[in-house]
């Protein structure tokens, strides 16, 4: 858990982006290791609680439950 | 702790209607001195001014799909580039979709404002330009498959360092565009829009004070977010889901899955996109910006009516969009229709499928939704000059829980005009032979669909190239709480000879009967624009009957859709047989 220097050459005009919301991750990004082990890049240090809250959330019924009207 | 006196609410209020309004004045500037008609007819632009940091402070009243690059994309940029990076007559340009650029016609400009040596604000604006290559005149490339194929893309560069211009870039930009003279016109028109707003900016924060600006700003973001928090509290707190898709991508794959599940938790909310389908590999993607842009303007419609709109509002806001998703598109793939097709449909998401559910009074039927995005070049025949142009269509409302939809308007996300008949006749080889409501397709309720439009449109020179990026050509908007469906989109062609219209696909073998870039038409070709019409909201049998015989009256329905959709039986001089109509009704429910 601990801030990590993103920045690029003049010649990579890529970006990156967050493991969590999908932002982009400008000059640093918020290292961690999620419940199952794998090291995440995170675009604010506060994506760690929100990645914690989408997998508890993810698991409660009614979420992500999808009422097609349109197929 | 600054000793400098902080505002009251009243000096608040006066000093934000005063950045507002130099918000307003960059925004008349740019439209009175554009080259464009999509400037200065479309007023396809936003303005905005930005405190030290980058944060969004003010903007004019404008085109609320760029309200997620004026929130976020500035300040990106600014990180990106450093501030340190900046010196005095400094302006930056960009427009690349993967770093905060809502798609590539959209370019940004950022002027640092200086004061005793310090950067005091930014003022910024973000314009559609009509032309910036690709594959296809217009830069509108329907079936791209790539990013490289829609234009020129820039990631933050100089266009002006220390007050002179960088020529080699402003060659390299021209070089690139098939209208290079509007191009510097409406580039200009950006440029002429900073400068008033650094005047009047400069001029604010001089008699005011650095520090004390600098304290007023934040108390005016820390405002916003305290209303738009209130406004988040007094929603029901819960999980709401909603879907919806594109017919197809322009390159012959299916439908396209938008999936929000957006939970109300307390003072704030969080969108969850992750159930959204991979990104496609047509055009219809949206930059990250983009669905920021469409979540908080679904929330904005739905609660903030008198919200300030700054920086704060973002603070009671998490999105969260998979990069390598249709929500959050990656390179190389391309994207040039999610701020005009996807936009729209995740407002909607929110602002009708969800707000349904928290509550019927607030929420609209299903509304058009497609730019239905129209463009077209080619060398004109009395000028021999190039031209090109972007064309977007008004299209019909859902009903709303006390008023009909809207006819015939943009969509409220891009809050923009059209290109008048006088315009597409004067500066381009079109005549038109019909620009009509489109009667009888309004989804039926007691509060019936708007009516779209239909346009007939004859090539009078010898060739434009047209193109076309739109949806809900399979499936229309929907109706709610018993309203019928609105109607969908159609392009049609009618080559010169033929006495019937045909869909593109049949005539010119487009793979998608909305998107197809590049069909040549010559003399007395003529295309149909049919936009699709809204949704109804609520049971057709509860329209006051004096409004059904309004709408026979106005033929946006027959006398026949009177009685059989509404059960409003209308005697010979169009008065309502209150009699028979209550009869026809009872017999009915
Ligand atoms: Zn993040």
């Amino acid at each position: 858990m601990t801030w990590v220097a993103s920045t690029k050459t003049w010649n990579d005009t890529s970006v990156d982006n967050c493991d969590i919301c999908g932002n982009l991750i400008i000059n640093r990004y918020w290292s961690f290791t999620d419940d199952d082990g794998i090291v995440m890049r995170a675009c604010r240090q506060d994506d760690e609680e929100l990645a914690a809250w989408l997998k508890d959330q993810r698991k409660q019924p009614g979420y992500a439950s999808f009422t097609s009207i349109r197929r | 702790m600054s000793d400098v006196k902080s505002y009251d609410n009243v000096e608040l209020t006066l000093l934000n209607q005063n950045l507002v309004n130099i918000c307003d004045e960059m925004a008349v500037s740019m439209m009175r001195t554009a080259y464009s008609p999509i400037f200065s007819e479309g007023l396809d632009f936003s303005t905005f001014i930005l405190d030290a940091n980058g944060d969004l402070v003010a903007t004019a009243g404008l085109n609320p799909a760029m309200l997620g690059a004026s929130l976020y994309a500035a300040s990106w940029v600014i990180a990106e580039v450093g501030a340190a990076n900046f010196n005095e007559g400094d302006i930056w340009i960009y427009n690349d979709p993967y770093r905060g650029g809502s798609h590539m016609p959209e370019h940004m400009m950022i002027l640092p404002i200086y004061v005793d040596g310090s950067i005091a604000a930014y003022v910024g604006n973000i314009a559609h330009m009509a032309e910036i290559g690709g594959m296809a005149a217009g830069s509108f490339s329907a079936t791209a498959t790539d990013i490289y194929q829609e234009g020129l893309r820039l990631p933050p560069i100089k266009l002006f360092d220390r007050g002179e211009p960088v020529k080699d870039i402003w060659r390299i930009i021209l070089a690139n565009h098939r209208t290079p003279a509007n191009s510097w016109g409406d580039l200009h028109a950006m440029l002429g829009s900073l400068y008033i707003g650094e005047r009047r900016s400069r001029q604010l924060i001089e008699e005011r004070g650095v520090e004390r600006i600098r304290i007023s700003f934040s108390q005016l973001q820390d405002f916003a977010e305290r209303h738009i928090r209130e406004e988040i509290r007094a929603l029901p707190d819960g999980v709401y889901c909603a879907e919806d898709c594109f017919d197809d991508d322009g390159v012959g794959s299916g439908r396209y899955y938008i999936r929000l599940t957006m939970t109300i938790d307390g003072d704030r909310v969080v969108f969850d996109f992750t159930d959204s389908d991979s990104q496609a590999a047509g055009a219809i993607n949206a930059p990250y910006v983009v669905t920021l842009s469409g979540a908080l303007n679904g929330l904005l419609y739905s609660i903030g009516r008198r919200l300030p709109v700054n920086a704060g509002i973002t603070r009671a806001v998490r999105v969260v969009a998979k990069a390598g998703t249709i929500c959050n598109v990656q390179h190389p793939g391309a994207c040039v229709g999610g701020q005009t097709e996807y936009q729209p449909k995740l407002i909607e998401m929110i602002s009708s499928t969800i707000l349904a559910q928290i509550g019927a009074e607030r929420a609209a039927a299903g509304s058009g939704n497609t730019s239905l995005n129209f463009l077209f070049g080619g060398v004109h025949p009395v000028s021999k000059e190039y031209f090109a142009h972007y064309h977007f269509e008004g299209n019909g409302w859902g009903g709303r829980s006390a008023t009909d939809g809207n006819s015939a308007q943009i969509m409220p996300h891009a809050n923009c005009r059209n290109t008048p008949v006088e315009i597409f006749e004067t500066r381009y080889p079109w005549l038109h032979h019909q620009y009509a409501m489109n009667g009888g397709t309004g989804g039926i309720g007691k509060y019936r669909g708007g009516l779209g439009v239909k346009r007939d449109i004859e090539v009078v020179g010898d060739m434009i190239s047209v193109s076309v990026l739109a949806d809900r050509g399979d499936v229309p908007p929907s109706g709610i709480l018993g309203g019928g469906d609105g109607s969908h989109t159609e392009v049609l062609i009618k080559r010169a000879g033929n006495s019937d219209f045909s869909r593109f696909t049949v005539s010119e073998g487009a793979k998608s009967a909305t998107k197809f870039v590049n069909v040549r038409l010559n003399r007395g070709d003529t295309v149909r624009l049919v936009s699709p019409s809204g949704g109804g909201y609520g049971d057709a049998l509860q329209r006051d009957p004096e409004a059904v015989k309004e709408d026979v009256l106005d033929r946006f329905i027959t006398m026949d859709q009177a009685s059989e959709d509404y059960g409003v039986v209308l005697t010979e001089e169009l008065d309502v047989d209150q009699a028979s109509t209550e009869k026809a009704r009872r017999s009915r429910s």
